[in-house]
């Protein structure tokens, strides 16, 4: 099972995340709710899969990005972004992101980029 | 709300109480220094979470507004305008409105209007603000007050389980009584008095807990009219008032039905079509009301409309083809009295049969229904004019007055909702007609069931019997007990499936003394 790191500052939003990976079978998950916090975790734990949420506390998700590609050049990142960021998602993408969902979810667009990225 | 966003409810709120505090504190904050624009990417922080949580929970309107609140925030920073104090004010205000529809939506209304505070921030948006305008009177009468957590989720069973203890708290409190009763300790007197004070006021605060505003159930009415109404070609103009006055929860379970009925029988035959309402001097459109108010003990519901009412001479005609009445009870009947005939279940005014509601039918099972909840209903109609039917409903199911009666050494309890009024009668005044008990009062034959003969005791040697009067449905019956004790409250518990299955029974209490009594049931006895 892959080991799935939530980055959101809305403890709302990973709770939504959660059980939609819940739903399929993905359950090793590990959260941050900033985005230095992301980038620690993900240092210490290495997970398989970073949801990154581009506004959060502390360190912009194009910042934390950034930071995880220095750590691992590979790393499986999806931007989570709302209506009207089209332009940071461009950059991140530019950046190394592998992808990106847009707030409202839509489970199903969420699940299939999920698996889309874990391959 | 979306669909399926129902259990993420809590987590929203919680977390939109945190990001407007956030929101307040940082923008007053940054009115005293304007300079500092971490303050600034703060608040567009936290409108940005509103936004989308709301926009994920289908709050439209609280998030179309948080998004033009980021909008403009965003503007600001980037053309490095000065935020000007009516800047702050629209801000603030902003977070009000934010603040208010939080609030609706966690009780269930929808969020307010937010158009003109979207024209305000269009009106940042484009820069036509006059900076340095003399401030608002908005901001200085914002109410300081330190906003504290006001709800929390509570599981349905945790408060059953609380109504629960409340009535062993009630029973526990009578046996007081009754015990000082017995041995009248002076001392006691004032102590028992206040935990019974406390007692009440602790059964009132539980109930309360456990209510539900009616509007859960009345939302999808003003669609089913409007559709109803187009199919049957009519005009209707439907009206709710008091959609927030709240009812227990197992009551509202229960009483969505039998309102769809009254509401689809004053669209099917009560409003008459366009044309027919011309031709009686009527307006095209008629009207239909859903009323809730709330009494002490009670939940009042009215449903009214203009339409064409009972016409109470062909409620006779009616009643005599079908045998209900006689042509010789009709001439004598009052008009309160035809108005009941409407609830008996072989009773149908409509000659017509409609899909909307069958032959008419469903009065019978409206009044059923509810007085399955121990409440009651009653019509009211002038020919031409209209209808208005009136609900009473309790409070709440798990504790209704009864009437404490005795026969032979067993104490019983029966819902006061459905007596009439008690007689006594002498032995010799009953007659017997086709193998029943009959007795005649006021000129009414009354069928007699003895209380005695139902339990297979022996029956008193006393000439003279206690009868209670009972009425369902305009149909009275007497029930002979052996005694009554009084008026009490008392908490219903349900019985056992071997007990569940005797007739005539509905539940069982335990008394102030500490015993148990059965809850008879009216209708399953007689």
């Amino acid at each position: 099972m892959p080991k799935i790191l939530l980055a959101d500052d809305s403890a709302f939003m990973r709770k939504i995340l959660t059980n939609m990976l819940a739903k399929i079978g993905y359950t090793d998950i590990i959260e941050a709710e900033d985005g230095e916090e992301a980038v620690s975790v993900y240092n210490r734990e290495k997970p398989d899969l970073v949801l990154l949420d581009i506004v959060m506390k502390k360190k912009y998700g194009t910042e934390s990005l950034k930071d995880i590609l220095g750590i691992n050049p590979d790393a499986k990142v999806i931007m989570v972004s709302a209506v009207g960021q089209e332009k940071v998602i461009e950059e991140a993408m530019q950046l190394g992101a592998k992808g990106f969902v847009v707030k409202p979810f839509k489970e199903d667009d969420v699940i299939t980029k999920i698996k889309e990225v874990l391959g | 709300m979306e669909e399926g966003m129902q259990d993420y409810m809590e987590l929203y709120l919680k977390e939109a109480e945190e990001l407007l505090q956030s929101l307040n504190s940082s923008l007053l904050e940054f009115e005293k220094d304007p300079s500092r624009e971490d303050l600034v990417e703060e608040i567009a922080r936290c409108v940005h979470t509103l936004k989308s949580n709301s926009a994920s929970m289908g709050f439209n309107k609280i998030a179309d507004l948080s998004h033009s609140v980021e909008d403009g925030l965003i503007m600001l920073k980037e053309m490095g305008i000065e935020a000007s104090d009516e800047i702050i004010d629209i801000l603030f205000e902003c977070f009000d409105y934010l603040e208010v529809s939080v609030d609706m939506v966690s009780s269930g209304k929808d969020e307010p209007d937010n158009s003109a505070l979207l024209k305000k921030l269009e009106k940042i948006k484009s820069m036509d603000i006059k900076q340095g305008e003399v401030r608002g009177a908005k901001l200085a009468e914002r109410p300081h007050t330190i906003k504290a957590v006001r709800s929390i989720k509570v599981d349905i069973g945790i408060l059953d389980k609380l109504m629960d203890l409340v009535g062993e708290l009630l029973i526990t409190t009578m046996r007081f009584q009754n015990l000082n009763a017995e041995y009248k300790i002076k001392e006691f007197d004032k102590s028992i008095s206040q935990l019974s004070m406390l007692t009440g006021d602790i059964q009132y605060e539980v109930t309360e807990a456990r209510m539900i505003p009616v509007g859960q159930v009345f939302n999808r009415f003003p669609r089913m009219i409007r559709d109803l109404a187009k199919r049957e070609n009519k005009k209707v103009d439907f009206t709710m008032k008091g959609s927030d006055i709240q009812l227990d929860r197992t009551v509202l379970d229960q009483i969505g039905e039998p309102l769809i009925h009254l509401l689809r029988n004053s669209v099917d035959h009560g409003i008459e079509s366009p044309k027919e309402r011309k031709k009686t001097g009527k307006p095209e459109t008629g009207k239909i009301q859903l009323i809730a108010t709330r009494e002490k003990n009670a939940a009042i519901i009215e449903v009214i409309d203009d339409g064409a009412g009972f016409d109470p001479e062909r409620i006779k005609k009616i009643a005599i083809q079908r045998d209900i009445i006689t042509g010789e009870e009709a001439r004598t009947m009052s008009k309160k009295d035809l108005l009941d005939i409407p609830f008996l279940p072989t009773f149908s005014t409509s000659e017509k049969i409609t899909d909307v509601s069958g032959r008419g039918i469903g009065l019978d099972v409206v009044k059923t229904r509810i007085e399955g909840l121990n409440g009651s209903i009653r019509m009211e109609s002038d020919v031409g004019k209209g209808t208005k039917f009136t609900l009473e409903l309790p409070l709440t199911l798990a504790i209704i007055k009864c009437l404490l009666v005795y026969v032979g050494e067993e104490r019983y309890a029966l819902p006061l909702m459905n007596i009439q009024r008690i007689v006594s009668i002498k032995k010799t005044d009953i007659q017997h007609i086709e193998g029943n008990e009959v007795f005649i009062l006021d000129n009414e034959d009354i069928p007699l069931t003895k209380l005695r003969d139902v339990f297979d005791l022996p029956s008193e040697d006393d000439d003279k019997l206690t009868v209670i009067i009972t009425e369902r449905a305009r149909e009275k019956h007497g029930i002979a007990v052996d005694g009554i004790i009084g008026e009490q409250e008392l908490i219903i518990k349900s019985v056992t499936k071997t007990l569940k299955r005797v007739k005539g029974i509905a539940g069982a209490t335990i008394l102030g003394d500490g015993y148990p009594a059965l809850v008879l049931d009216i209708v399953g006895l007689v």
